[in-house]
């Protein structure tokens, strides 16, 4: 395989890696969020 | 110096414990014993290079001692003595009572293992002086490590295998420079050929027994 | 963290590839596989950035006994392993390609490898703990504890053994080789990486407040 092949494999491993872990991290805040947000809402009631 | 006094009398009770039931000696060697043999009948006939056996050898020795070292405290939280020990020494005393003790308990595995090993194994060392130092000083850190891991251990559950997991990485140095000293030992009776592994094995030690007094409080208070 | 950070470092890292593909030299021997180096070594270098801050807000935890402290330590142990899962992973690439195996335990791969099994050992240990403040301590003693035994296999153990990592990075002085466009893409690459991390860093820690917010509710 041609080395330039396997850098850009190599970058985009990483890229999906950390990118998709951000994203995981986004999404797991925003539920957390939203779980935060009701229980403030029926606490206030 | 008290604490000094104090661990000697920690080491003495527990060589007397040991000696009563030697539970833990027992399973050392038979787990020693039991990997050499496996070890050697697998070599069979096929000769084995002087770089393979110096690693066979220390594969042998830190796999039995995982086996062993460990029973150190958690006997003390089966039997539930470790609330006692607590309110009568010195922490700083007990973490060098056991670990001299797993030490004493290391060294006397590698001798009845180390020449059954030269006899099984058709293992011949030139240096033998370079030999039996870097297996010291290798055990000092492999007891030292260990001593500390099974004080944290012994506060969780699932014990034995997670005993081998969290010390692997840690003892891991004193693998390479064990391996490394032995191997070349075999070769070389000059001492002077395996100086860059005693020197990082001592500083290993050195540093770990360190690091193990500073830490033992926190492991021990919990 | 706003939206003009965030962009900042997308742009930024998007700039840094553009460079290693387009702009940076090639190192001999190496040829192509050169631009490996702007992408591997910052997340072998992220691992142990993670693994230090992991060490430091354990010895902050054990001082302070406040459990916010091992909810950092852990974050940052959970960033060290994504990265440092990334690293072996793609040197393990890079080893197979330029000289022909996976695997080889040159000191190098073995470093990172033992950072791997160290952070798998402090969660297995985590797991194996129920109550909040013995996992905490006890997880916080060994994140120490192997703070202080790996610099034995990442710097002394190379030094004293022959690498088959490349000669910029790893060599007998200890020194950087590099000149140039090589190392600025280089260092750019570093800094961007690692502000990288301080937004997944930053994330985990807002992660943390709301986890505290909510166990204060209930």
């Amino acid at each position: 395989m041609e080395p330039i092949y396997v850098v850009l494999v190599i970058v985009i491993v990483i890229w999906i890696g950390v990118f998709g872990y951000l994203l995981s991290l986004d999404r797991q805040i925003k539920l957390l969020k939203k779980a935060l947000e009701k229980l403030e809402k029926t606490g206030n009631n | 110096m008290p604490f000094l006094h104090e661990a000697l009398i920690i080491f003495q009770k527990d060589i007397r414990q040991e000696f009563r039931t030697r539970y833990t000696v027992n399973a050392i060697l038979l787990f020693a014993v039991v990997t050499l043999v496996a070890v050697s009948f697998s070599i069979g006939t096929f000769s084995a290079s002087n770089e393979v056996k110096s690693a066979l050898l220390w594969i042998i020795l830190f796999f039995s001692g995982m086996s062993g070292l460990s029973h150190i405290f958690i006997r003390e939280e089966e039997k539930h003595t470790a609330d006692t020990l607590k309110l009568v020494a010195r922490p700083l005393s007990i973490f060098l009572g056991k670990l001299l003790f797993n030490f004493v308990l290391f060294i006397a595995m590698q001798i009845i293992i180390i020449p059954l090993f030269f006899a099984v194994m058709n293992f011949e060392v030139k240096g033998i002086f370079p030999f039996i130092i870097i297996l010291s000083v290798g055990g000092i850190g492999l007891s030292a490590g260990s001593t500390l891991i099974a004080a944290i251990i012994s506060k969780a559950s699932a014990r034995g295998a997670l005993f081998t997991v969290l010390a692997f990485p840690i003892l891991l140095p004193v693998l390479v420079a064990g391996i490394s000293g032995t191997k070349i030992s075999v070769t070389s009776a000059d001492f002077s050929a395996v100086t860059a592994e005693f020197q990082m094995l001592i500083a290993y030690s050195v540093v770990v027994i360190t690091g193990a007094i500073l830490l033992f409080d926190f492991v021990w208070k919990e | 963290m706003s939206y003009f950070w965030k962009f900042g470092i997308f742009l930024w890292l998007i700039l840094v590839f553009l460079a290693a593909f387009l702009w940076a030299p090639l190192a001999e021997g190496l040829g192509e596989y050169t631009r490996i180096i702007y992408f591997h070594v910052p997340t072998a270098w992220l691992t142990v950035v993670a693994f230090l801050i992991g060490a430091v807000y354990s010895i902050l935890y054990l001082r302070k006994r406040q459990i916010k402290f091992d909810m950092i330590a852990e974050a940052a142990s959970q960033i060290g392993l994504v990265f440092c899962l990334l690293a072996t992973i793609t040197g393990s690439i890079w080893a197979k390609m330029s000289w022909g195996s996976f695997w080889n335990w040159d000191p190098r791969e073995t470093s990172i490898f033992i950072l791997l099994l160290v952070y798998a050992a402090y969660f297995a240990l985590r797991s194996a703990v129920e109550q909040p403040d013995r996992k905490a301590a006890l997880a916080s003693v060994y994140s120490i504890f192997a703070f202080i035994t790996v610099p034995f296999f990442v710097f002394i153990v190379p030094r004293v053994y022959a690498s088959l990592h490349p000669d910029p990075l790893v060599n007998p002085e200890g020194k950087i080789h590099m000149e140039g466009k090589m190392l600025m893409t280089f260092l750019s690459s570093l800094f961007g990486f690692t502000l990288l991390f301080f937004w997944i860093f930053k994330s985990k820690l807002e992660l943390i407040k709301i986890k505290i917010s909510l166990k204060e509710r209930e």
